[in-house]
Parts: structure tokens; sequence; C-alpha cells
């Protein structure tokens, strides 16, 4: 189990070097790069800036210096923003995407496992065909549709929430439900098929055939097996949540590190970039590490080799 | 007893799960909506050019320009802030959005079903690696590469990236031939290790001139590209594009490229799972044992069996890859002005949401609409080819 | 037919129907039989005759929707169970009547301890505490012969073999001391020396516990040794009923005879071909209206495919669902009378 986590761990720091690598290349194969937007810099200047960033060096030199500095964790100052450092941007962003993203996803886990549940315990019935009628309908609204017309209903038709920006837990309730309206849709379809073909199997039979009442028989004896299309989904979610969140924040004009991320990319701003790339990778990598890891303490059938 | 085995043999799994499918009410919902939303695209624009003069950029000159109207007789989905009828715009965003959805869709099966298919049947080392390299592949947080790739490449950039088009189709070429070298040697050390006296043989002397052989003929592709693409064919290709092909199209087809080289993966993986519990029954070894070769058992005997998982996960990739497409274009990354995409649309809607609300409402709600239809019917494939699952 | 007052178990002309997407399916179809105390019996047939969903009604543990229980009587001890509170059903469940699965693989939970599966019969239905319930699960254990119970109890399902797995499937049925033991196919999915072992097992602890036991199978070796009483169903209905040893011997029923003429005999080992009843189970979802049988019948007539048989009384405790049982019976009581004198 240790030697498992350990190794994981292992490959993630490489993994991660490897995206900020294909995303440096890419970044610098393309013509043109920060200097060549907005308005003209004098070539002496340009040439002076060139110098302090080591980008007079050649490609190779770049190329270590960079990967130098993000094995150390410093990304270095952001172009667009003098004088703060990459980690300090981000450091400053993470907490509004944080928690934006967290309450979604146990928001959409909420509703979703609950749904679900009903749906399969209930099979056929109304309950059932409504809510996968509405989890189909969460799945096909994209969720820039979804936002603005809440942020019509809510905000600019009946006045009970505000429209947009932070403050207050009134301002999170429309971010929330937008970006975790997908994912309770999927989620509420995953464990009713799991659930579903759970409740068929022979030891659910068994448990039945032991006098067990139905809230025991589905919670301890159904409800594991039912959930394990869920833990798995959670790792693809977590990566579609981080997109959800770009767009959500631009939505809401909230200043996460989904729209930092946006401008940067649109201002070639290289090094948030990279930080922010590298960062959400190592993130990413090691929220997939601890789903693996928690598939172990719900089916005691995987080993960890 | 005859009429009986008469009614079993009749029945072949496909015209029994087309009854099934029939009978769900809303699969059936879901494909007649996207016929018509298929024909209202394709020939919708042409209708309404024809009869009103609009197009999806063009305001006729004998009508007066109104800009963001409502909804009226004339124009039923109103017009936009430029005075275009948004009608137009929706139908030739729809041309747009399915074309992605079903491109992107068409290209992630070709390279899954190949991909998986040779690692489900070669198996072994080779499957081991090959499936490596698509977990690796799976684990990098793709949308954050796509969206660099977006946008340093769009725009006028687009025209660089075209120089590169070459390198790529050749790097392409070789990856392909360099896993079936490795195919190829791996069954070479197999055989001369299954017979002792081959091994001392046969092994060596064939199988290194085959490597020495390949490897220089991987070699003289590559080189022969590199020359060529950076001679005359890359970028005159580039220029023939640049000029021939205005920027939002060739932004589509960055587009292709982008959403094609992350939707193959999972294709990949449910291709091999199919493949590896398929190969280990009774026709396949039949086959086998009839001395048919491994070409005709994946394309005959392995592909055909997979097919069920591979056409209900493909349908469910075209609804995927459409809302990839559409917040990509939401965020002014994917389609450019002057074409739209339905996810364009909604965010020029968006921008005057509080005003005109129908702005985004018509493009939103059409494109939900066919997501809608699509995952519907994706369900509907699923439980006609998958009796199991058949809500008893 | 009134209910017998030393049965422990007697089922009246149960039915219970499934509703399919190819039509109502008529799994079991009017069946009727009586266990008495410490009984064992057989029920045999072929796969989807309607043996399992016979037991699984006696039990309420039919999938509903699709299948429903339409009409019939089961008594249980006196309680008419169909009429009971599903509350109160539950309260016999795994306490007076017990039950055993075909698959000791998939039968068990296999995200949870076999201690926790052990313990939660008895802490349910005997009130045990914790400590109560673990001494009886290990004790139960030990019973149906696993040597180091102590550490396996802690195990999970997927680390025993499949003997073993059914081994502590019967450990949970027998927890607390049911009245009845109803076993679905026991040892159709274990090796052939495995199956002898769980035989023999229960076999014994019927001895030991005074148990009735009902023993589904398909398999006739397994129900000659074991059984007082055999039934024979055939899409859904009763084809015929009798003590073991008169089935055995003088069998009513063409289908029976088929049945048992398919069973390998190495006594009569010369060469002769093994007997294969000809044809498919029919259509369960759209039966003939004559005889379920008669498509495979080798004793057929134009009758048997026009009317239903009736269910012909023979003797005190042998009928036959038949047109020609009588004369089916007398030639089997001739090739008995032969097979012995000869």
């Amino acid at each position: 189990m240790l030697t498992f986590i350990i190794r994981r761990l292992l490959i993630v720091i490489p993994m991660a070097l490897l995206v900020v690598t294909v995303t440096w290349v890419l970044i610098r194969i393309a013509p043109g790069n920060f200097y060549s937007g907005e308005k003209k810099i004098p070539a002496a200047i340009e040439a002076n800036i060139r110098k302090k960033y080591g980008l007079d060096q050649p490609w190779y030199k770049q190329y270590g210096m960079m990967m130098s500095n993000v094995i150390r964790g410093d990304f270095g100052d952001s172009l667009k923003y003098q004088g703060q450092s990459v980690n300090e941007i981000i450091i400053r962003h993470l907490p509004y995407s944080a928690t934006i993203g967290v309450l979604a996803y146990l928001l959409a886990l909420l509703v979703g496992l609950a749904a679900g549940t009903i749906a399969a315990l209930k099979q056929n019935s109304l309950f059932d065909y409504g809510s996968m009628s509405i989890a189909m309908l969460g799945l096909s609204v994209p969720n820039f549709v979804l936002g603005p017309i809440l942020i019509l209903i809510f905000a600019f038709w009946v006045y009970v929430l505000p429209p947009a920006r932070w403050g207050g837990i009134s301002a999170l309730v429309l971010p929330v439900i937008t970006l975790g309206a997908i994912y309770a849709a999927y989620i509420a379809r995953l464990t009713r098929a799991g659930m579903l073909e759970v409740l068929r199997s022979d030891y659910i039979r068994t448990a039945r055939a032991k006098g067990l009442d139905e809230r025991t028989v589905l919670f301890r004896h159904a409800f594991r097996g039912g959930i394990v299309p869920v833990v798995s989904f959670t790792g693809p979610a977590l990566a579609g949540l981080l997109a959800g969140t770009v767009v959500v924040e631009r939505v809401f004009a909230i200043p996460g590190l989904g729209n930092i991320f946006i401008q940067a990319v649109q201002n070639r701003d290289e090094p948030l970039i990279l930080g922010i790339v590298a960062f959400i990778s190592i993130m990413i990598l090691v929220f997939n590490l601890l789903v693996d890891i928690s598939y172990g303490f719900i089916d005691p059938r995987i080993r960890f080799e | 007893m005859d009429q009986a085995l008469e009614d079993i043999k009749g029945a072949s799994p496909w015209s029994d799960a087309w009854k099934r499918l029939l009978k769900n009410s809303l699969a059936v919902f879901g494909l007649i909506v996207l016929i018509v939303m298929i024909l209202a695209v394709i020939v919708g624009p042409s209708i309404i050019e024809w009869t009103t003069g609009y197009t999806y950029d063009l305001v006729p000159a004998q009508h007066e320009l109104v800009k963001a109207m409502p909804p009226s007789i004339s124009h039923p989905f109103g017009t936009d802030d430029l005075g275009r009828d948004l009608l137009a715009r929706v139908l030739q965003g729809g041309r747009i959005s399915l074309m992605v959805g079903i491109i992107s869709t068409f290209v992630s099966l070709v390279v899954g079903v190949s991909y998986g298919a040779i690692a489900g049947y070669v198996g072994g080392k080779m499957d081991n690696l090959m499936m490596r390299i698509v977990d690796i592949i799976y684990a990098i947080p793709y949308m954050l590469i796509v969206i660099v790739l977006l946008a340093v490449f769009g725009g006028p950039n687009t025209k660089a990236l075209v120089t590169w088009i070459p390198q790529i189709v050749a790097g392409s070429l070789i990856f392909i031939l360099g896993i079936l070298l490795a195919v190829l040697i791996y069954r070479r050390m197999l055989a001369g290790f299954s017979s002792t006296a081959g091994l001392a043989t046969q092994y060596p002397v064939k199988g290194l001139l085959i490597v020495i052989l390949a490897s220089a003929l991987l070699g003289i592709i590559y080189l022969s590209s590199l020359a060529i693409g950076s001679t005359s064919l890359g970028p005159s290709l580039a220029d023939w594009y640049g000029t021939n092909l205005s920027q939002g199209v060739s932004q589509i087809f960055l587009l292709f490229f982008a959403l094609g080289l992350v939707s193959w993966l999972t294709m990949a993986r449910v291709v091999r799972g199919q493949i590896l519990s398929l190969k280990n029954q009774e026709f396949v070894i039949a086959a086998k044992a009839t001395g048919v070769s491994p070409f005709m058992i994946i394309f005959r005997h392995l592909i055909p069996n997979a097919l069920g998982p591979v056409i209900v996960y493909a349908t469910l990739t075209v609804p995927a890859v459409m809302l990839t497409e559409a917040f990509l274009s939401y965020l002014g990354l994917g389609v450019q002005a002057p074409y739209a995409s339905w996810g364009s649309l909604s965010f020029d809607g968006v921008k005057n949401l509080a005003i005109f609300p129908w702005q985004l409402i018509f493009p939103g709600v059409t494109m939900a609409l066919t997501l809608f239809s699509l995952n519907f019917l994706g369900d509907g494939i699923r439980d006609a080819l998958d009796p199991q699952t058949r809500k008893f | 037919m009134t209910a017998n007052n030393d049965a422990i178990l007697s089922v009246r002309n149960l039915k219970t129907y499934f509703q399919t997407e190819d039509g109502l399916v008529r799994a079991v179809d009017g069946i009727s039989f009586d266990l008495k105390k410490g009984e064992t019996l057989g029920i045999v047939g072929e796969s989807g005759s309607g043996k399992s969903v016979t037991n699984l009604s006696v039990m309420r543990l039919i999938q509903e929707p699709p299948g429903k229980i339409v009409d019939g009587q089961i008594e249980f001890d006196g309680i008419d169970i169909l009429k009971l509170p599903l509350d109160d059903v539950r309260k016999i469940r795994g306490k007076r009547i017990a039950m055993i699965f075909q698959d000791p693989m998939t039968s068990l939970n296999p995200f949870l301890k076999i201690s926790t599966q052990l313990m939660e019969v008895t802490r349910l239905h005997l009130g045990h505490t914790k400590r109560q319930a673990y001494e009886h699960a290990v004790r139960m254990l030990k019973m149906v012969g696993i040597s180091d119970a102590e550490q396996r109890i802690n195990n999970y399902p997927h680390e025993f073999s499949g003997g073993m797995r059914q081994r502590v499937m019967i450990a949970m049925a027998l927890s607390c001391d049911p009245e009845l033991l109803i076993a679905d196919e026991p040892t159709t999915a274990l090796d052939v020396t495995i199956q002898a072992q769980i035989l023999e097992l229960i076999k014994d602890l019927r001895a030991r516990m005074g148990t009735s036991v009902v023993l589904i199978t398909h398999d006739l070796g397994v129900v000659a040794g074991m059984t007082d009483k055999i039934i024979v169903m055939y899409a859904g209905k009763v084809f015929e009923q009798a003590p073991t040893g008169e089935l055995f011997a003088m069998p009513a029923n063409p289908y029976t005879i088929g049945l048992l003429r398919s069973v390998p005999d190495p006594a009569h080992e010369d060469g002769t071909e093994l007997y294969q009843i000809p044809g498919l189970p029919p259509d369960v979802a759209h039966m003939p209206p004559g005889c379920p049988f008669a498509e495979r019948c080798e004793r057929a007539e134009d009758i048997c495919r026009r009317d239903f048989p009736p269910f012909v009384q023979i003797n005190t405790e042998h009928h036959s669902l038949c047109h020609f049982a009588l004369e089916v019976y007398e030639r089997s009581q001739k090739e008995a009378s032969v097979e012995v004198s000869g």
C-alpha cells in the first residue's frame, strides 16, 4: 500500500514536468510572444528585457533554465503583472476557484447520490422517469447557457440573488449550481445504473433472505458496490470541474484561477501559464491517486501491487 | 419445431436491436429531432437566403438595418447587434457544431478502434506498453493544453501550424510503422524462442535484418518529410491554406485536431477491453486454427463483434465533443467571426443578456435540444444493443 | 385438498407470473405440495421450469415488478405467508426459513467481511450482542467444517474457495436454527468432489438439527440419496410427484422417464449412447394450448397437443400430469418387475 502510494507519487512529478514541457513547446513554436501584442516597445528596451528573462539564450538553455526553476517550484514573475511572482498570483486567486469547485462537487454528490439511489429503488416510477429526464437535461444544457439563464431569472426578473461578482453566500449560490448541475446529472445516472446492477445481484437477494429490512439492505449491502462507478468518475469529474470553473468564473465575473489562466494565455504571459499548468496538473494527478487509493477502501478485492 | 428454429434464426441481433430501439419512445424522439435538425441545418440557410436574402453574415441591401430586433414573423429568432438574422446564424452555427461533433468522433473512432484492437489482439508486453501510453496521455489535463494550443495557434498563427503538416503526417506515419515494427519483432522473438533450434539460426539473422531495413525505411521517410517540409511543401501548403481558406474555417480545422487529440483515448480503452474478452472465445480460436491471418481475424471477427459498445460510445462522444467545442468557442478560442457556432452565438447572446435575452435563448435552447436528443438516442442504442441492461 | 396439520410447509395452487417484454410469463402456474416436519423434498426440473421461482415465492423474494404472485396460498407452520405484512415476513426470513443459493461466488457480499455477514443475522433475529454474535458465528463456522474459524471469520468472501464459501453460506443459513431450509441448487457451481462434501454436510446437519429441507436441483443424482419425496417440474407445472423410491422405480410421466434416461448410469455401461430429450423447453411466454411437453414427448398423440392433461392420482402419494399417466405407470411397473426378476 505504502509502496504503491510512493511509486505513484514518483510518477506524478515527471508527468507534471511532461505537461509543462508540452505547454512550453507549444508556446515557443508559435510565432509571436508577449511583446508582439498591444503596443510596440522600442527595440532597445525589448532587447534589455529579453536579456533579463534569458530570452537571448539558445532554446535548450532556456528550456534548462525553465525546468530547473519549475523543479524548484519557482516560476518567476509574471510578465503582465510586473513585480508579482506567479506563486503569489496563484495563491491569491486559487481560493475563489477552490470554493466554487468544492461546493459544486459536494452539491453534485448530495443531489446525484440521493436522486440516483431513489430512482434505482423505485425503478420505472414517476420519480425515476422525472429525475432521470431532469438529469438528461442537465447533461444537455451547457453551463454557459444555464448560468446566464439562472442570472436572468433570479437576478433580473426576480431580484433574489446577485447576478455576478464575489461577496457573501448569496453570491455563491448561482455559480455553484451552474457548475455543479452537470455533475449532479452524471452522478445521478451513474448511481442509478450502479445501484440497479447491485440491487439485482445475488448477494442482495441473500441479504433480503436473511430478513434484513430494506434500509439495512440498502445502506450496508448495496451502497458500497453501487457507488463504485461514482468513485471512478471523480477523476474525470475533477478535470472537467476545472474546465467548468473557467466558464463559470467568466459568466459570473469571479476573479478565480480559470479567469486568470485565460487572460494569461491571451497575453502570452509565459511564466504564469506554466505556473498554472504545473499547479493544476499536479493537483489532478494527486486527486487521481487519491481516487485509486479510495477504491481499495471500498472494494476489498482490489490489491495494491 | 422447425418453425421455432426458423424464428430463432430470423431474428438477427441487429434487427432485434433496431426493433427494441423503435419501442423506446425517448430514443425515437431523439432520432426524429436529430433528423429534423440535420435537415434544417443543411437546407435552412439556403431557404432563408432565397426567400429573404439574409445569410449568416449578410444583411441584404434592400432591407432596412434592424439591430437587435425581437422575434417576429420576418425574423423568427430576431436579429443580432449588427442586424443579422439570428435564425440564419443559428442554422449556420448548427452546421459547424454538428460537423465538429461528427468529424471529431469519426477521427476518434478510426484512431481509437485501430489502436485498441491492435493492443488487445497482440496482448502481452506490447499491450501493456500501448495502454501505459494511453494512461499517461489520459492523466494530462488536456483542457489546459487545448486552450493553450488554440490560443497560441489560433487566429493569424494557424498558418504557421499548417507549415508543420508534412512533419505531423510523417510523424504519425512513423508512429504507426514503429508500432507495427515492434509487433513484428515481438512475434519474431516469440517464434524464435518457441523452437529451440530456430533460436540460434533463424532469429538473430532474420530479426536483425528486419530491424535494420525497417529503421532505414523510417529514417528515409522522416528525412524526406523534413526536406519537403522545410523547402517547399510546408510553406506552400500554408500559403494555399491561408489564401484559399478564410480565417474562421482554418480555426475549425484546428478544432478538429484538438478535439480528435483527446477523444480517441476512451475509445481505445473500450475497444481493447472488448477485444481482450473476445479473443479467447471459441470462434476466434477456431478461426486461428483454420489459418486465418491476424489482420482478417481482427477486422472480420473481432471488430464486428466489439461493435456494440463502440457504437454506443461513439453516439455519446458526439454530444460530448459538441459541448467541448461550444465551450471553447464560448471562450473565444474556437470558431472565429464571421462564422458562428452555437457556442460563440451563446457568448454573443450573454453580452446582451439583460436587454435582448432571445439572443442567448435561441442558440442555447437549440443546442440543448440537439444534445438532449443525441444523449437520449445514445442511451436508447445502448439499451437496445445490451438487452441485459433493459428495464425489466 | 386441505392443509395438512403436521405439514411445516403447504403450498396450494401457487401462481407466480412475470410481465416481460415478450409478454406474460407464467413461471409458476398452479403448484401444490406439502412438506412434513423433518422431511426432505426434492424439486427437480430443467432450468426455467420454475423451481427457483417457487421457492423465492415462499420467501416472498419475487422482485415486484416484473414478478407477481397472482394466486395461491403458502402456509408455513399454519401462517399464511402471502397474507402477512412484509415486516412480519422479514421476521420469518433467515430465522424460521433460511435459504442457500446456487452460486456461492456471488451470493456473499464481496464488500463485507464474513463476520459482518454472519453476525448481522443473529443480532437481528436472536437479539445477540456483538460479542455473543461473534462467538456464535465462530461456532457456526466450526460446525460447517471450517477449521481455523477464529482467523477465517475476519476474511472477505474472495479469500475463500468456492466450497468454503458455500460452507459459510450454510453456516449463515443455519445460524438461527431454522425450521425450514431451502437449498436452491447448492452444489451446481461446485466441483464434483466438493459437491459430495456439501451434500454430506447438509444431510448431517439436517439429521442433527431436525430441519426440514427443500432441495432444488436439476440433477437427479443429487436428490436420489437425499430426499423423501420428489416433485418434477416442467414449464411452471408439477409434472410428477411421488416418494423418492417410487419415482425412480416406477415413474408415471414420460418427462420423468426422459430425465431418468438422460442420467449416465454406470451400472448399465454397455456403450449405448446417453439418451437426450429431443427439442427445447417451450417458450414460456407463448405456451401451446395442450400439454407443454407434447412437442418433445415420445408418447404424444393428438389429444396432447389439443387438451391440457389432467393431474392423475395414481396412489395416495403419487400424482402425474399426463393424459396417459396410468398407462405409463403400468409399463414402468412391468419393466421394474422384469428388472427385479431378471
